[in-house]
């Protein structure tokens, strides 16, 4: 069972499972995840992916649609989600700021780059806790007559230690502008590499600014908070919930395999109804958390009033569900699933970061409950 | 457009008498008229039936609506097997004659349908069934009985699966139409229920029950088939009203954590309220996609897909309990009494992962698919 896609979504899955490393991302091949943790290997699957047009920096009109990328997303989300979390946070998150804020020069000389694979780029996760209470360390910016003139810190810089371009809010007086760095400049300083319990491949960093001139065509704005920073919260929520499904997918089919396979007694562990009902379960959760997820990009492109309540319902769903169908598949694959390295033990710690992070689930939640509340 | 329509109607003139209904366990078949009236009780049959021509998208779009207005899971309940599993079958399986007949009256809702299937011992093994329908010269004779069926006490027209062919187990049932005052036809005392209170509930007896040839519905033998095909309906339209009856809920939650008060401000001002909130909104948005899906797929005229259908019941079912649960949890102690209405969403929802195939059946239809 699979979701309907029109031939240009469907072109675009096939496009992009084309240029996946294996051409047949089949499950059999899932154990040995490709995960591009070098600069170079990473740039030359992003330039096979910018030629066949998967890191449009707009989904609304790139070739596909949304859903088409959507879909093609959750595909490479599956196969390797640290890649695919690479490339969306700077073709989509970065790549969506330059789009839609940024000048004709800027467009031309960074985006078009960054849409065709050849420059990476990095930017902040957004680490919201528990909503109006906390705040992460940001940078500040003043005007001077050459540029700006940035100082402070961003904590988690996702790409930072690959990128070509770093690109971070600052704060500028009442408003809000981006930073377009290049992290070889004086007075940016590049923290060292952030070791984490999961999506290992997926390289974090914290940056420092000091007294660091930007020139005026590398500055975005200044804006209104609502602006540009919601921009960049929206495509970060698109991004981990989409990797939540590939997650799903990814711990449920080696479960289903898993328990194909004959057990104790020569049997399936799939003819055990205990075993049979939790995989039900899973697949119930992983349609439901992908079907809510699609309806939640619709309804975004198509700027439904309720599209960012339906964005927030959808990464508190998909995320808590991706964890609890990769505990589910590690439960169902026994000693099997403990042993590190296999897709459901690895989901299962992955999942943990689209729960905690991008706004966390307890933060979304205030999020929907102000939103409800306003609404009544 | 058609929802804010059906949700003012069911407001108006439906709503403020389901407390009363509930609370009393009474069908209420003025508002039962009401809905025929306004158009919803037929509302996916031809004109020519009395009916509005409405896709299942539309008629999904109907129940959503009326649960959401805070009309009871009882009446709703009432409704869906009354149109879906009596009324439907008979359009899409019965004879012109049998159409003409029984729709314009079902429609209106001037007579009420119900359908048996499930019998005392025959509840999810429903090919287990052993009421019998035997042949003779001028009709049928039906022996035997059927338990838990919506509308039994009240029904004018019932639609029952009876065995016809002893050997066969799945292809030896067949349906009839039965109408109140055969002889031989009865209903049992009304069952006390935990919730959906005013949708009456019996047992169908039948005795030597003699009816004639032309009663019998589609064709000998296809009535597991005929069975099977409600299920696109029951995933759908039917489950509508108690997903709608999640975002009464929810509203009615918001505004009560609005004025109720504790420690000096109102509740709504905790993130534990807002928590609560969030997390009925969520399961609300995650099962509304679900019967939609269902419905769209029937309006596009695909076969049956049994593994979608089964996911939305399965997730209807078992996860609409997270709402009603959360929902009588912010109200507290007055969230126990029956005037604040969200202890009877509870006591309804736990019907959802019981009726028409438990929760168990699905999981079963589910990982026999993977």
């Amino acid at each position: 069972m699979d979701f309907d896609l029109s031939p240009a979504e469907q072109e675009m899955v096939q496009s992009v499972k084309g240029v996946l490393p294996e051409s047949d991302v089949a499950f059999a091949h899932m154990k040995e995840t490709f995960v591009a943790d070098s600069m170079e290997e990473l740039l030359n699957l992003a330039k096979r992916l910018g030629g066949v047009g998967y890191l449009h920096a707009d989904p609304g009109s790139a070739r596909g649609g949304p859903l088409g990328l959507a879909a093609a997303g959750t595909m490479l989300a599956t196969f390797s989600p640290e890649t695919f979390l690479a490339l969306e946070f700077s073709s989509r998150v970065v790549g969506g700021l330059l789009s839609g804020f940024g000048s004709n020069q800027v467009q031309t000389d960074l985006l078009k780059q960054m849409e065709s694979g050849e420059l990476l780029a990095a930017t902040t996760l957004n680490t919201a806790g528990l909503g109006e209470e906390a705040e992460s360390p940001v940078a500040t910016a003043q005007k001077t007559e050459q540029g700006w003139r940035a100082d402070g810190e961003a904590d988690l810089v996702v790409n930072g230690p690959l990128a070509g371009l770093v690109a971070l809010p600052a704060r500028a007086g009442e408003e809000w502008a981006w930073l377009l760095l290049d992290p070889v400049w004086p007075g940016l300083v590049l923290g060292p590499r952030l070791e984490t319990t999961s999506l290992n491949k997926l390289t974090v960093c914290s940056v420092t600014l000091r007294d660091l001139e930007v020139p005026f065509e590398r500055v975005i704005g200044p804006f209104s908070a609502q602006d540009s920073l919601a921009r960049a919260a929206q495509m970060q929520t698109r991004a981990l919930t989409l990797c939540a499904l590939g997650l799903m997918r990814r711990s449920f089919k080696w479960a289903v395999a898993g328990a194909k396979e004959a057990g104790a007694g020569g049997r399936p562990l799939i003819a055990q109804q205990n075993i049979a009902f939790k995989l039900a379960e899973m697949h119930t959760l992983s349609d439901t958390a992908r079907l809510l997820a699609y309806r939640a990009l619709w309804a975004g492109e198509n700027d439904e009033a309720d599209a960012a309540m339906l964005a927030d319902c959808a990464k508190v769903f998909c995320s808590e569900a991706a964890e609890t169908v990769a505990s589910q598949a590690l439960q169902v694959l026994g000693a099997r699933g403990f042993m590190a390295g296999n897709p459901a033990e690895e989901s299962y710690r992955a999942a943990k970061f689209l729960i905690a992070c991008g706004g966390s689930s307890e933060a979304v939640r205030m999020n929907i409950g102000d939103r409800i509340l306003a609404n009544y | 457009m058609f929802a804010n329509e059906v949700k003012r109607f069911a407001a108006k003139e439906i709503v403020p008498r389901s407390a009363e209904h509930d609370l009393a366990a009474r069908f209420d078949r003025e508002s039962f008229r009401k809905l025929g009236d306004f158009g919803i009780l037929g509302l996916h049959f031809p004109e020519k039936y009395g009916g509005s021509n409405a896709d299942v998208v539309t008629t999904t779009l109907a129940g959503y609506a009326l649960g959401a207005a805070g009309v009871d899971g009882g009446l709703t309940l009432s409704y869906g097997a009354h149109s879906f599993l009596c009324a439907d079958t008979i359009f899409v399986h019965g004879s012109e004659a049998q159409r003409r007949k029984y729709l314009p009256g079902l429609a209106s809702g001037q007579r009420v349908g119900a359908m048996g299937l499930t019998e005392p011992g025959a509840g999810s093994d429903a090919a287990a069934l052993r009421t019998t329908a035997k042949k003779t010269d001028s009709g049928w004779v039906l022996n035997g009985s059927k338990m838990f069926i919506t509308n039994g006490p009240v029904a004018d027209v019932a639609l029952i699966y009876a065995r016809t062919d002893a050997k066969d187990r799945h292809g030896g049932v067949s349906a009839f139409v039965i109408e109140k005052g055969t002889p031989g036809f009865s209903s049992g005392k009304p069952l006390t229920k935990m919730g959906v209170k005013a949708s009456p509930t019996s047992e169908l007896l039948f005795d030597d029950c003699e009816i004639p040839a032309e009663n019998l519905v589609g064709q000998q033998g296809k009535g597991f088939d005929m069975a099977l095909q409600t299920v696109e309906w029951d995933r759908s339209a039917l489950l509508a009203p108690m997903v709608g009856a999640m975002e009464y809920a929810l509203a009615k939650s918001a505004r009560y954590a609005k004025q109720r008060e504790q420690f000096g401000r109102p509740i709504s001002k905790f993130q534990a309220t807002r928590r609560k909130l969030a997390e009925m909104k969520v399961y609300l948005e995650a099962a509304k996609g679900l019967i939609f899906r269902v419905a769209w797929c029937k309006d596009q005229g695909r076969s049956l897909n049994l593994l979608q259908a089964a996911v939305a019941k399965l997730f209807v079912g078992d996860w609409s309990l997270v709402p009603s649960n959360e929902a009588l949890l912010l109200f507290g102690g007055y969230g126990y009494c029956h005037e604040f209405e969200v202890e009877r969403f509870f006591r309804d929802c736990r019907l959802a992962p019981i009726a028409g195939g438990t929760s168990d059946i699905q999981k079963m239809i589910i990982s026999k698919m993977l």
